[in-house]
């Protein structure tokens, strides 16, 4: 266990390097940032000037090993906007981007199940046709359509919501439930799926044989093993909340880690653009390590495998 | 005898698309206290349909019980409520399946599962008190070293000592009646032997009814005390084990034995009765066997020949035999 752990983080690490790499790369594809950084009419010299003191004159191959070797060492840079170290930018927006994102995606994986539950449960009746349609606009209508699309209804129609800001419980209802549906959405098509395929399972009838009453059979019994593939989903559904994310923040105005990253790709501010994707990066890869050690509880067959 | 069970023209019917198929049609039988009552039949004649229909074990989406009654300890399980259905279901009423790794909860260890069923009969139970219970049961249904076995899971088990786990739990709560649906037809042929000699001793000790389903005559002679031969979803003849092996009556009978491969005879080519069962729609209004029959005449593919008792107290469906039958006795 211990070896399938250690292996797997090592993997994780590798990944998240060659993320980091592609990013920096890409950024600097964009352009030079120099050009907004001084006002109009700055001499070429001044500009000069400014890129050696960022190190942009240098080649490539130099400035990405004084990159790496400053992340190394735990300096993640400087931001060309805000003159000031991009860890501690992001820091100060993480509680606001976790305040959405969290019961967003709590949000997704409660319902999400729950819908799919019921909808397999109830499988071919009216109402888990009207759930899986549900779920297949949903999954289907990007976030930023959803987002103003509620915008239009919510705010400027029935004037439930405040369109923007992350003050109030009120601010919170609709970019949550923007961020939420597509996710739950899969979700909910996962459970309802895994668990009409396990219901079919003998062993379903088996538990029912034993006098276990049917509700029980359906969470220990079906649920249970359907919850693998299940598991699987909600990793993935992890990027897709962190990606929402972005959209979302800048549809709402949610003033958190998605919409420095937004802007600062704007101004190719490339410090916080990198740093804003290894965060994302290290966060999906560390929930999928947190995944594959789960299926070990839920599957024996599985734990074998990890010895 | 003490009558145990009563199944009184029981009608099961699963609706496909626009299809009515009756795969359990006017089925009535008995069963006796401690008696063994084996049921035999082509794939496809409805032989689960019935042992399902018996304690409720249907999806109800797609399948209902039409019309009869199941009568069982003054109660009629067909108007049965889920809730009294399970307190039937595992304490009262067994039922082992054919295929026992598909049966058994592939991630709780053999001990939960048979933990499970007694803790659903007796909620108070712990499972620390329980331990002795289960590693007596696993000693008596034959699995050694039941101290490691409990703690595996059925993956690690063979084929037998799963179909043990199962009889296992089976007999948990000492139930009345155990419904066996080809409880063999997945094991070894010499695995097959021990299981049917560990039901045989078991019924024994536990005096238990057994409604043993099998397509393998050989099973059903060595132990059952009556029989029941099923076509099409209707009962065709039913007897004690005697009359209906020695005397087959009823002419898919007579093809079923003639199909077994005898090792005192030598036989150019092995018989096999021509054609496969057909599926029925409702309602069915002629012999359902007549296709296959090779004496069929003009009334069996016109009306449905009815379930009648002949003097020497065995049941049959059929025109044909019938009347030969009055000329026998
Ligand atoms: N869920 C179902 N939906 C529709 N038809 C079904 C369903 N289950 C069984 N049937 C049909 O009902 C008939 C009887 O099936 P059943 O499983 O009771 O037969 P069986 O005698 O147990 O066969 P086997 O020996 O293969 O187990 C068959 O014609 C089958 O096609
Ligand atoms: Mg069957």
């Amino acid at each position: 266990m211990t070896q399938f752990i250690f292996k797997r983080v090592l993997k994780g690490i590798l990944c998240v390097w060659f993320i980091w790499t592609l990013i920096f790369f890409l950024v600097r594809l964009t352009g030079d940032p120099t050009d907004w950084m001084l006002p109009d009419g700055a001499t070429e010299e001044e500009l000069q000037n400014l890129r050696v003191s960022l190190h942009l004159d240098e080649p490539l191959a130099r400035q990405y090993s004084d990159s790496l070797g400053d992340l190394l060492r735990g300096d993640a840079g400087t931001s060309y906007y805000y003159k000031r170290d991009v860890a501690g930018l992001y820091a100060e927006r993480l509680g606001t981007t976790l305040r959405l994102a969290i019961p967003a995606f709590s949000l997704a994986i409660v319902l999400g199940i729950l819908i799919g539950t019921l909808a397999a449960i109830h499988h071919d009746t009216m109402g888990d046709r009207v759930a899986m349609t549900g779920a297949i606009i949903g999954y289907t209508m990007p976030s930023f359509c959803l987002g103003i699309l509620m915008i239009f209804v919510f705010s400027l129609k029935l004037r439930w919501f405040l369109s923007s800001g992350s003050e109030t419980l009120g601010q919170l209802v609709m970019p949550m439930i923007t961020l939420a549906v597509s996710p739950m959405a899969t979700i909910a098509r996962l459970t309802r799926s895994s668990l009409l395929d396990v219901m079919n399972r003998e062993y379903i009838d088996g538990a029912r044989m034993k006098g276990v009453p049917e509700w029980i059979v359906m969470i220990r019994h079906a649920l249970r093993t359907s919850l693998i593939p299940v598991v699987t989903g909600i990793g993935m559904q992890l990027g897709t909340i962190l990606g929402g994310a972005v959209v979302v923040e800048n549809v709402f105005t949610w003033p958190g880690m998605g919409m420095l990253l937004v802007t600062s790709a704007k101004q190719r501010d490339f410090p916080t653009v990198q740093y804003g994707i290894l965060l994302v990066a290290i966060s999906v890869t560390f929930v999928n390590i947190l995944i594959d050690i789960s299926y070990g509880w839920l599957d024996p067959r599985i734990r074998e495998s990890f010895k | 005898m003490e009558t145990l069970l009563e199944v009184k023209e029981l009608r099961t019917c699963y609706y496909t698309g626009s299809r009515v198929i009756p795969a359990a049609d006017d089925v009535s039988f008995t069963l006796g206290r401690g008696e063994v009552l084996g049921v035999v039949g082509e794939s496809g004649c409805g032989k689960s349909t019935v042992a399902r229909s018996l304690v409720g074990l249907i999806d109800r989406t797609y399948t209902r019980i039409e019309s009869g009654q199941v009568l069982f300890g003054g109660k009629d399980l067909v108007k049965a409520t889920p809730k009294e259905l399970c307190a039937i279901r595992g304490s009262r009423v067994s039922m082992i399946f054919q295929d026992p790794f598909v049966s058994l909860s592939p991630v709780y260890t053999v001990g939960d599962q048979i933990f499970e069923v007694m803790k659903a009969h007796d909620p108070g139970l712990r499972r620390k008190e329980a331990q002795e219970t289960i590693l007596e049961l696993m000693r008596k249904v034959g699995i050694p070293s039941p101290e490691l076995r409990v703690r595996d899971y059925p993956y690690q088990l063979s084929g037998g000592m799963q179909q043990r786990v199962m009889i296992a739990i089976a007999l948990a709560c000492k139930p009345d009646i155990l419904i066996a649906d080809e409880p063999t037809t997945a094991l070894d042929v010499t695995v097959q032997a021990q299981v049917l000699d560990l039901l045989r001793q078991l019924k024994d000790e536990y005096q238990m009814s057994i409604l043993l389903i099998s397509h393998n005559l050989g099973v059903i002679a060595s132990i059952c005390d009556r029989v029941m031969i099923m076509y099409g979803g209707v009962v065709v003849e039913e007897g004690t084990s005697i009359q209906v092996f020695r005397q087959p009556a009823h002419p898919y009978t007579r093809g079923l034995l003639a199909a077994i491969p005898s090792i005192t005879e030598e036989k150019e080519e092995l018989y096999s009765i021509p054609g496969t069962v057909p599926v029925f729609q409702f309602p069915v209004t002629r012999c359902r066997f007549a296709d296959r029959c090779e004496r069929a005449g003009e009334r069996c593919f016109r009306e449905e020949p009815p379930l009648t008792r002949r003097p020497d107290g065995r049941r049959l469906r059929c025109f044909l035999a019938a009347e030969e039958g009055r000329k026998d006795c």
